[in-house]
Order: structure tokens, then C-alpha cells, then sequence
């Protein structure tokens, strides 16, 4: 017995601004979510016209992530799997815009992150590519205070438009194609600057970049890389 | 073989807890629509809000396998706009697969408009070694100037009566305005007359050095504010502010003020003037109590010392109860950046006041089974007046070297006249007349060596010249030859020292070695002058003209070496030390040469991200300051008179502390407990000779020892019953020290003090809030034969009302009982404020009551090893004032 599977589009949206502060500094970024699809970016891309080629969306329904990654000057189109990241529940609460919120820990990418989710929003989504957990998050920081997200306001029956790029056209790769491409550029890059003049013969260069994922460890932690 | 071997390794890779409990279903909607989206949550009841597993349903299916043992559960299923739904298995079998399909209904309610949700700011940020607190998370409303608000702040202390600030614990090197030092110590200037509005966020900042050459290189105890300024559409702002009202039967009311603040790409300003007679002192310098500013407290070397004492009320009530003052203040504080390399300061400050005072003194004394009973009421009319500039020069003399400038110049006069009226039968005039000029200069020279060493000279300069003159009328000494007496006390000291210190750090260790000497010469010269009808004449027994000359050369070092969570800190101070005594009147000369070793040890360790202990031992020997080297008698009042035993001998003590703290800004949870312990092995003793009339003390040392002991707890946290902060402040001190009255023997006293302090304060979203202070103050003091104990209680409740966005008011009451033994004694005061602003918020008026009772007097008892009194002071009459402040 078949029966139809209605997708319910008329369904209720909602808007989450979060404060998130990292090395970058402070800045206002936005998540959008509907049934089908969820948006995260910076508010002011989202006020400018400024079309620079960079998204950051998923589509619930076929479970992907479809962002661009890039390497100094390389791009890169991945498609990477909705909430990857395995939670672990924990006791405590908190109270974020007068909702009451439980916690979880998650070990994600090389960081150790706690997440305060609200279960009276029973939306699985959060602030960039975090969510999966049976409420909206409304505070999610990284243990080591590299980077943080909280919720500074939030919209629900939100009447917004969400836009989402045609990326019909894209090739992706996964993500774990992408961090092997991560390592390539890196390469790239030393034999570039060896051989363009930036760095004379016999002299030696430190090269270290901090990144929220730590996709190449030796190049985001510690010295950095010397070559 | 094998076959046995594989099984017994397949049962231990399976997980050990495997009850095989499974719950499965589908997920639907009431039209039998498989709901996309929906988390299915294990909890232990319905009720309960902690969740123990989930997992997210896709698509109407969900499979859930339980990863503990539960005996009961309830499975809550929860989807966009829909209503939950529970399920409970109230006896949950082993090995067994639970299927449960469920049929969810749409949340009917129509929500017609977006629902916004909009948190304030958030009120504290952490970010490395900064905490930054937003302004608008910690007003409630009545908060005028910054101050009020930084007093609020987690981890922030302030005293009320100097505004010296303190951030956990330690007290602030200055405070910043948009990251300039324009205020150095004197930072109360800005703090005291900065308007809220216009100060966006409160930084407070740890391992602080003003130096920045010497970043990373010092011990990084250090810290500091700077306040971060809302964006300003011009280059200047500012404020004014006009009240005038009616004091009850005394006269015009007035509090009148404006400041101007500059932020221009070159110049960085902030200008303050103000005027009021309503017991405000908006300056950073108190001559109503004794008070000393943290310039007075950290240079207290290049400052001469006044015998004659001034006048200073010091009653335990908050200064705008009882100071009967009429101020002017005014002060311009700047900085110019003249070039990329050169940069210079200014601060001048102006103030001029006049304080009036009634006072009355009852004291019984009790020594050697005689009891004594002495009274003085006074009448006292005091009048400071203070110039003073500061100018600074700084000059990068390249990008690793840092050459300062500064110069201080001073100008300060006192003349205070009293009346007493002694035992109920004799009336004394007195006037006294106190000046004090100074002079300093210091030459700062830093150089940044390397990465890990700096290297700096210092160079110091001072001139302090304190002539005081006090006369009698009718005459204290001889009054019956003598119909008036002038008492003439004059101290000129110069000092210059001169230092060079390198800093530096290694992996593991931080360390520091400085040589240095310093000189000071004093010139005391005192006189007492007996006038009569047929001439004057200077009385040859209270004579003293001396000359003390100090020279120093010290070799300093510490070393803080730093291993896994702990730190420990040796130091040591070598010093040669010459002290000269000259006496001009029968030309003898005292030398004495030595040389001292202090050394100290600290040990500290980090227990988590949030807590740590600190201890330390440290062994002191000093020379004594110059204010016991003087042997001929001074009078001071109408009934005291001090004179010393001169003897050049060193003080020596022994520190201890430890302390613990706790400071968790997350979850706004603070604790201190500290404890020290000092014990002093040689030490200038009191004698005193007490009649009804006069009280002689005379200093002299004895190699006796006192000691002194004291504790310390604070804890303070949010509440979120109260939505507010909750703190509980407690201080205990124990001092054993020795002296001799009216020819006892050597007797031993104990003085304790406890004083408890439980303070909390509402921040509802409601219209009403609150906050109230008890404090409760015991003194004890005991000697062999007699014990004497007060303990007094004071309550400070105040009620916020705020009914629409732009209207304000509060009552507060003060009760007090100054000694629980006769509680029909106590006095409650009554203040009232209403503000009004209106929309545009740069206009507010203010109505301001304050004593609405009429309070008249105020009373306390004050206690010591010999004698208890009772003393009164007159309070400020009730007062009503309108006020209009206006931001531009």
C-alpha cells in the first residue's frame, strides 16, 4: 500500500540572528530554515548584492550540505553530509532568549564543541553546520573559545524569503575528497612561492592557518608549518 | 580450538551494556501524511525536561536503540507545528522490539504575525584576557554617571568613598577611554562625571602593563578598565546638569555641573566643572574624610608628613548624609598626539571648598581603676583649596625604545577654624593653616632589548614643602602667663632616586633584577609660640630643629618559575642603608650604617580554568618614617600633644597570605577567601598621659612584639530566582599590640572586628525591582582587666519603580542601630528620586528628596583598650531638588 508523501511546503519557517565571535572578530551571521531547505550566512552578504560566488545552504530533504571551501585563492564546491557530527546528551540547562534549553557535546572535526539546544523548537538545525539535535541551538561554543554562536534573536513563522542558488550546473566533490584537495593546494602553494621570487634561495618561511574544521592539523595547530 | 577462541573475542568486542531494548514506529499526521522532520526523544516522564536519547525521524520512520538499562520511559515525539506526543513503556522488557506508530496533530493555533524574540545583549564576554561587560545589560534606570553602573558589575568592586575600583580583587592601574590613558590614577575623574550614555561597553583587562615595552615581560598582575564609547556623530560631546531646590531652613540647594568629552583623530579631551552643596564630592580628592587617593597611597616617599592633624569626619555614613560642603571642582585632562613618535598629557585639576561641621565627643575612660570622663563639642569650618598639573611627554625614540617625561606641580592650602568647648567649661579658638607645595619629576627610560628582555631606567625628583601653622586662643600651654599660643610644625623633604631594572622570560620562568639608590633629606623645624599682652616668645621645651638624611643602594631580584599548573616566585631585596640624624639645637649627629636582606617566597597554582590558590611569605626591614624622629612635644588639638623617643632602629615584620579564588563569568558564580597574618618584632609603642584636659602621647620603641591577623570571604552569584545578584562579604581582623596609660605597665590589647555585609539586587523585566544592603559590625577590645563590645547594625533597602519607558522613581531607606545593646537608639533615614525622560533621552529632570524624616543627628560608639565614647555629628537637612540635565 502506497501512500503519498505530501511534502508540507506551507510549513512554518523560522530566522535565528547569532552573535559569532572567533579570531575574525565579531559579526551578525543569520540562519534561515524551511521544511526543505536552511540558509546560514554573514548579515551584511545577505544585505549586500554582492554575488561573489560563495553559498552555504543544505537541503533537508536529500540530506547535503552544499557550501564552498577554499584554500587561499583555490575554490572549491563541496557537498558534504546534513549533521554529521555525533552528540552526546548532557544535564545541564540554560535559559537563552527566555527558552529553556538542555545541553550536548560533540566532538567535531578536531574541536570539542557544547551546543544548548531548545526542545520547545523541534527544528534538528543550528548555526553554520551544526544541528541534528532534537531542538534548535541557540549557543553553541567551541571548549577551547576559538570560535562561538549566540542566538541574539530569533523569528518564528518567519516571512522572510530564503533564497537558495541553482547549483544544478556544480560539480561537487565530498568533503573528504575536498580535504585531500586541501593538502594538494597547500603543496602547490610552497612550490608557487618558491618559484615566483617570494621566497629567495636558502630562506625558510612558517605558514600557519586557523581554521574552524582542523582539516590539515599540522597546518592549523601548534607552529604551523615551516618550509 | 580457534572456533572457542573466536567466539570468546566476538563477546567481548559486543558493547557489555546490550539489553537489545529497540523501539521503533512510523510517524504521521492525522491525514496519514508521513511527517519529513520529527525528533523522538527517551525521557524519564512525560514531565521531566532533560532528554536521555534521541534520534531525528526522516521521513514518518524512526528506529530507536536504547543505550542504558531503563526499568520505565516515556518516548516524547516532537515535529515543526505540531502538538508532542508521548508514548510510556512503564515495565521495559530485555531483548524486546517495541513498535509504536504515531499519529501526530497540527498545532491549531493561526499564528498570524511573526513572533520575534529578541535577547538583550549579552551582558559578558570573555575573550582572552579581556572581560567585556555592555552597559545596556547592567542599567536599570538610575544610573547617572559610569560609575554607577561599574558598581554593578560581576567582579567589580568600588569604594564608595574614594571610587578606587577593584577587578578581582586587585585594585585598577587606571581607566581607559577608547584605549587612551587620559586619567593615569586619577581616574575617579572620569568615572565620577562620565554620563552612562555615552560608554558602550566596560572592558576590564588582565596582565595589563601601561608600558607596552614591557608586555609579556612583567609578573602580568596588573589590570585594568577601559571604557569603549558609543559612536558619536560629532567630535565632541558632553553633558550638563542644573538642580536647584531647598535645604530645610538653611537656604538654596544646588548641584550644577557639565563636562565635554573630545574625540578628534589628534587630541583625546575630557573636561569636567562642577559645583553643589549637597555633600557630593565629584573630585578624586576627600578632604571631608581621611581618604588618601591612590597617588597619596602608591608615592607616599616623596610626600612630606603633617603632625598637626587635619580635621576629617569619619563616621560610618555615606559622605552626601553629612558633609555640609560647597564645592567647586573643575578639571581638563588631555591628550595630544603631536607626532607618530611624540605624544603628550595634561591633567589639571582646580578645587576649592568649604566644609562645615558640629561634632560632639563623649568619652569614659577607665585605666588603673580610675575612671575619667572627658567632652568636646566643636564647631568647625574648613577651607581646602587645591591647584595642581600634571603635564607628560612620551617619545619613541625607535621602534623599540620609549623615553617619559613627567612633571607634577602642586599647590595646596587648609585653613580650618574650629570652637570647642572642653569639659562643658572651657572654649578653645583654633585655627590652623596647612599648606603643601610640590614638585616631581621623573625620567623614564625603556628599551626593549630583545624579544625576551627590556631593559629600564628611571629616574625620580621631588620637592614637598609643608609649612603648618596652628594657633590657640586662650593658650594650651602655661595658660596663665599666655593668653594665646602658635604652634609652627614644618617639614621640607627632597628626595631623588635613581634605578635600572632588566625584565625579562624565558620558557619556563619570568624574572626581574633592578639596582638602585635613593636619597632624602628632611628638614623638621617646630616651635611653639607663647604670646602675652607685653611680647612673644618661643618656648624653649618645645623646640625642635633637626635634619634627617637617608641614603639607599639596593640590588632587587625575583624569579617566577613556572611548572605545569604551578608558579612559584622567589625574591629578594639587598639594601645598604645610611641614616643621619642631625639635631641643629645641641649640634648632635646619630648615624647609623647597616645592611638588610628581605627576602620573600610565593607560590601559586592554577587549579582549573577557573580557580586557583595563592600563598606567600615575605620578610620586611625598613627604616621608620621620619614622623618619629622628633623628640621635643607638638600640639595637635586643644587636648592632644605627641612627641617621640628618637631611635633609629629598623622595623622588621614578617607577612603571610593565602588566598583562594573562583571567578566563573560564565556562570556568574565568584569566590575569594583570603587570610594574612602579619607579626612585628620591634615597634614604635604608645605612652599616654591622660587627664581630663590633655592627652600627651609619646612614641618610643621597644622591642616588643605585636602582631595582627585578618580574614577575608566573598561570594558573590546570580540568581536566577532573583534574576539578580546575590553577595555575601565578610572581614574579620584580629590586632595585638602594646602600650602604657597614665604609668601602667606594659599592657597587651586586642582590638577584633567583624563586619558582615549580604547584599542582593533584583533586574526583573517587571515594573518593581530591589536591592538591599545589611551590614552587621562587631568591635571588640580587650585588655588583661577589662573588655569592651559594640556591635551595630545597619540596613540599606531601596524599591525601583518603572512604569513606561521614560519614567523612574525609587524610594530608599537607611536604618541604623549603632549599638544592638540600646536598640531604642536608631535612625532611619528616608531619600526619594523621580526621573523623567522623555523620548528623545537627551533631556532628563530629575526630583530629588533626601532626608525626607529631617533627621537631625547621628550617633555612634567607638571603642579602644582604654575607653569607650559616644559620638555625634550633625546631618545634612532635609533638602528637595529639581534638576534638567541635558546630553549634546
Amino acid at each position: 500500500m502506497f501512500s503519498t508523501v505530501c511534502q508540507l511546503s506551507i510549513g512554518q519557517n523560522f530566522m535565528v540572528k547569532y552573535q559569532t565571535t572567533s579570531s575574525a572578530g565579531n559579526l551578525k551571521t543569520l540562519l534561515q530554515v524551511s521544511d526543505s531547505v536552511s540558509t546560514f550566512r554573514l548579515i551584511q552578504d545577505a544585505l549586500s548584492k554582492n554575488e561573489d560566488g560563495h553559498f552555504f545552504f543544505m537541503n533537508r530533504n536529500k540530506n547535503i550540505l552544499y557550501q564552498t571551501e577554499n584554500f587561499r585563492n583555490f575554490i572549491f564546491y563541496v557537498a558534504d553530509s546534513l549533521y554529521p557530527m555525533q552528540w552526546k546528551l548532557l544535564p545541564d540547562t540554560m535559559s537563552i532568549l527566555r527558552k529553556r534549553c538542555l545541553a550536548a557535546t560533540t566532538n567535531f572535526r578536531g574541536r570539542i564543541y557544547t551546543a544548548y539546544y531548545t526542545p520547545s523548537v523541534p527544528v534538528p538545525a543550528g548555526p553554520w553546520k551544526f544541528g541534528g539535535l532534537p531542538g534548535l541551538i541557540l549557543s553553541l561554543r567551541s571548549d577551547d573559545n576559538y570560535i562561538t554562536w549566540e542566538a541574539i534573536e530569533l523569528v518564528e513563522n518567519y516571512s522572510g524569503e530564503i533564497k537558495v542558488p541553482d547549483v544544478s550546473r556544480i560539480k561537487f566533490i565530498t568533503w573528504e575528497d575536498f580535504v585531500v584537495k586541501y593538502k594538494e593546494s597547500f603543496e602547490k602553494l610552497k612550490k608557487q612561492m618558491r618559484s615566483d621570487g617570494t621566497m629567495p634561495p636558502g630562506s625558510t618561511a612558517t605558514l600557519k592557518m586557523e581554521t574552524t574544521e582542523i582539516i590539515y592539523p599540522e597546518l592549523s595547530t601548534g607552529k604551523g608549518i615551516t618550509f | 580450538m580457534p572456533k572457542n577462541y573466536l567466539i570468546v573475542l566476538a563477546f567481548l568486542v559486543t558493547p557489555i551494556f546490550n539489553y537489545g531494548q529497540k523501539i521503533t514506529g512510523q510517524i504521521k499526521n492525522q491525514y496519514g501524511e508521513k511527517i519529513t522532520s520529527a525528533s523522538v526523544k527517551i525521557k524519564d516522564s512525560a514531565a521531566a525536561f532533560n532528554v536521555n536519547q534521541f534520534v531525528i525521524a526522516r521521513n514518518g520512520v524512526f528506529e530507536i536503540e536504547l543505550k542504558k538499562l531503563y526499568k520505565r520511559l516515556v518516548v516524547e515525539v516532537s515535529a515543526n507545528q505540531y502538538y508532542s506526543s508521548f508514548f510510556s513503556i512503564d515495565n521495559v522488557q530485555n531483548e524486546k522490539l517495541y513498535v509504536h506508530d504515531f499519529t501526530l496533530t497540527r498545532d491549531s493555533v493561526v499564528k498570524l504575525q511573526d513572533i520575534v524574540i529578541r535577547s538583550k545583549k549579552l551582558p559578558v564576554q570573555v575573550k582572552g584576557d579581556t572581560v567585556k561587560y555592555n552597559v545596556s545589560s547592567y542599567r536599570d534606570g538610575t544610573e547617572r554617571k559610569i560609575q554607577d553602573v561599574i558598581k554593578k558589575l560581576p567582579g567589580i568592586e568600588v569604594n564608595e568613598k574614594t571610587g578606587e575600583i577593584k577587578f578581582k580583587g586587585k585594585s585598577v592601574e587606571t581607566v581607559k577611554l577608547d584605549g587612551d590613558d587620559l586619567f593615569a590614577s586619577n581616574y575617579m575623574i572620569g568615572t565620577k562625571n562620565i554620563n552612562v550614555d555615552v560608554v558602550e561597553q566596560v572592558q576590564a583587562i588582565e596582565h595589563y602593563n601601561e608600558n607596552p615595552l614591557l608586555k609579556g615581560l612583567d609578573n602580568g598582575d596588573k589590570v585594568a578598565l577601559n571604557l569603549t564609547l558609543k559612536k558619536m556623530k560629532t567630535d565632541y560631546s558632553g553633558s550638563g546638569e542644573v538642580g536647584f531646590g531647598l535645604k530645610d531652613k538653611s537656604g538654596l540647594s544646588a548641584d550644577v555641573s557639565t563636562d565635554l568629552l573630545g574625540i578628534a583623530k589628534k587630541i583625546k579631551s575630557y573636561s569636567t566643572l562642577s559645583y553643589n552643596n549637597v555633600g557630593v564630592n565629584n573630585s578624586p580628592f576627600d578632604y571631608f574624610s581621611y581618604n588618601p587617593n591612590i597617588d597619596q597611597l602608591r608615592e607616599t616617599m616623596y610626600f612630606a608628613k603633617k603632625l598637626i592633624g587635619e580635621y576629617y569626619v569619619d563616621f560610618d555614613l555615606e559622605e552626601d548624609r553629612t558633609n555640609n560642603n560647597n564645592s567647586i571642582f573643575g578639571s581638563y585632562n588631555a591628550v595630544f598626539k603631536l607626532h607618530p613618535k611624540l605624544t603628550s598629557k595634561i591633567n589639571l585639576y582646580y578645587l576649592k571648598d568649604r566644609l562645615l561641621s558640629q561634632q560632639s565627643e563623649f568619652t569614659r575612660i577607665k585605666i588603673n581603676g580610675e575612671e575619667i570622663l572627658t567632652s568636646d563639642i566643636s564647631r568647625i569650618k574648613k577651607f581646602p583649596e587645591q591647584y595642581r598639573s600634571d603635564i607628560e611627554l612620551k617619545w619613541s625614540t625607535s621602534t623599540t625604545s620609549l623615553l617619559e617625561y613627567k612633571f607634577r606641580i602642586r599647590d595646596e592650602s587648609i585653613s580650618t577654624m574650629s570652637n570647642v568647648l572642653q569639659n562643658d567649661s572651657k572654649s578653645f579658638s583654633t585655627r590652623l593653616h596647612s599648606k603643601d607645595n610640590l614638585l616631581k619629576q621623573s625620567l623614564l627610560f625603556t628599551k626593549r632589548l630583545t624579544d625576551k628582555k627590556a631593559l629600564q631606567i628611571t629616574l625620580n625628583q621631588s620637592f614637598n614643602n609643608v609649612p603648618q601653622t596652628y594657633s590657640l586662643d586662650p593658650a594650651v600651654y602655661d595658660p596663665d602667663i599666655y593668653l594665646e599660643n602658635s604652634q609652627y610644625s614644618h617639614f621640607r623633604k627632597s628626595v631623588a632616586d635613581v634605578q635600572a631594572a632588566v625584565l625579562g622570560n624565558t620558557k619556563t620562568a619570568k624574572y626581574s633584577y633592578s639596582i638602585g639608590a635613593n636619597t632624602e633629606k628632611i628638614r623638621f623645624a617646630s616651635d611653639l609660640l607663647g604670646v602675652t599682652a607685653r611680647g612673644n616668645n618661643f618656648i624653649d621645651s618645645f623646640r625642635n630643629s633637626t635634619i634627617y638624611r637617608k641614603y639607599n643602594f639596593y640590588q632587587a631580584a625575583n624569579i617566577s618559575l613556572k611548572y605545569r599548573s604551578w608558579r612559584f616566585t622567589p625574591s629578594f631585596v639587598a639594601t645598604y642603608i645610611l641614616q643621619n640624624l642631625q639635631n641643629n639645637l645641641n649640634t648632635s649627629q646619630q648615624e647609623v650604617k647597616r645592611f638588610t636582606i628581605e627576602p620573600g617566597f610565593s607560590a601559586g597554582i592554577r587549579l582549573n580554568r577557573f580557580s586557583g590558590i595563592l600563598g606567600g611569605v615575605k620578610y620586611s626591614s625598613k627604616p621608620f618614617g621620619e614622623e618619629y624622629l622628633y623628640d621635643a612635644p607638638i600640639f595637635t588639638s586643644s587636648r592632644f600633644s605627641i612627641k617621640n623617643v628618637v631611635d633609629l632602629k629598623l622595623q622588621r615584620a614578617v607577612f603571610y597570605s593565602i588566598n583562594y579564588f573562583h571567578n566563573d563569568f560564565s556562570r556568574m558564580l565568584q569566590v575569594d577567601l583570603g587570610s594574612n597574618y602579619r607579626q612585628n618584632k620591634g615597634n614604635y609603642f604608645s605612652e599616654l598621659h591622660i587627664n581630663r584636659y590633655t592627652t600627651t602621647t609619646s612614641f618610643l620603641y621597644l622591642p616588643d612584639a605585636n602582631s595582627g591577623f585578618g580574614g577575608n570571604m566573598l561570594i558573590e552569584k546570580y540568581s536566577s530566582l532573583l534574576q539578580g545578584t546575590i553577595r555575601l562579604k565578610s572581614n574579620y581582623s584580629l590586632s595585638r599590640y602594646k602600650n602604657i596609660v597614665n604609668n601602667s605597665g606594659l599592657r597587651e590589647n586586642s582590638v577584633q572586628i567583624l563586619s558582615s555585609e549580604f547584599f542582593f539586587k533584583t533586574a526583573y523585566d517587571s515594573q518593581i525591582n530591589f536591592e538591599n544592603i545589611i551590614t552587621l559590625k562587631t568591635l571588640k577590645a580587650h585588655n588583661d582587666i577589662t573588655e569592651y563590645l559594640n556591635t551595630g547594625i545597619k540596613d540599606m533597602f531601596k524599591i525601583i519603580y518603572k512604569p513606561a519607558k521614560d519614567l523612574l522613581g525609587w524610594v530608599a531607606t537607611d536604618f541604623f542601630i549603632p549599638n544592638m545593646k540600646s536598640k531604642k537608639r536608631n535612625y532611619v533615614f528616608l531619600d526619594a528620586l523621580i526621573k523623567f525622560s522623555p523620548n528623545n533621552k537627551k533631556t532628563s529632570f530629575l526630583l530629588r528628596a533626601k532626608n525626607i524624616l529631617n533627621t537631625k543627628t547621628f550617633q555612634l560608639y567607638d571603642i579602644n583598650d582604654y575607653s569607650t565614647a559616644t559620638l555625634s555629628t550633625t546631618i545634612l537637612p532635609r533638602y528637595f531638588m529639581i534638576s534638567i540635565s541635558r546630553n549634546f
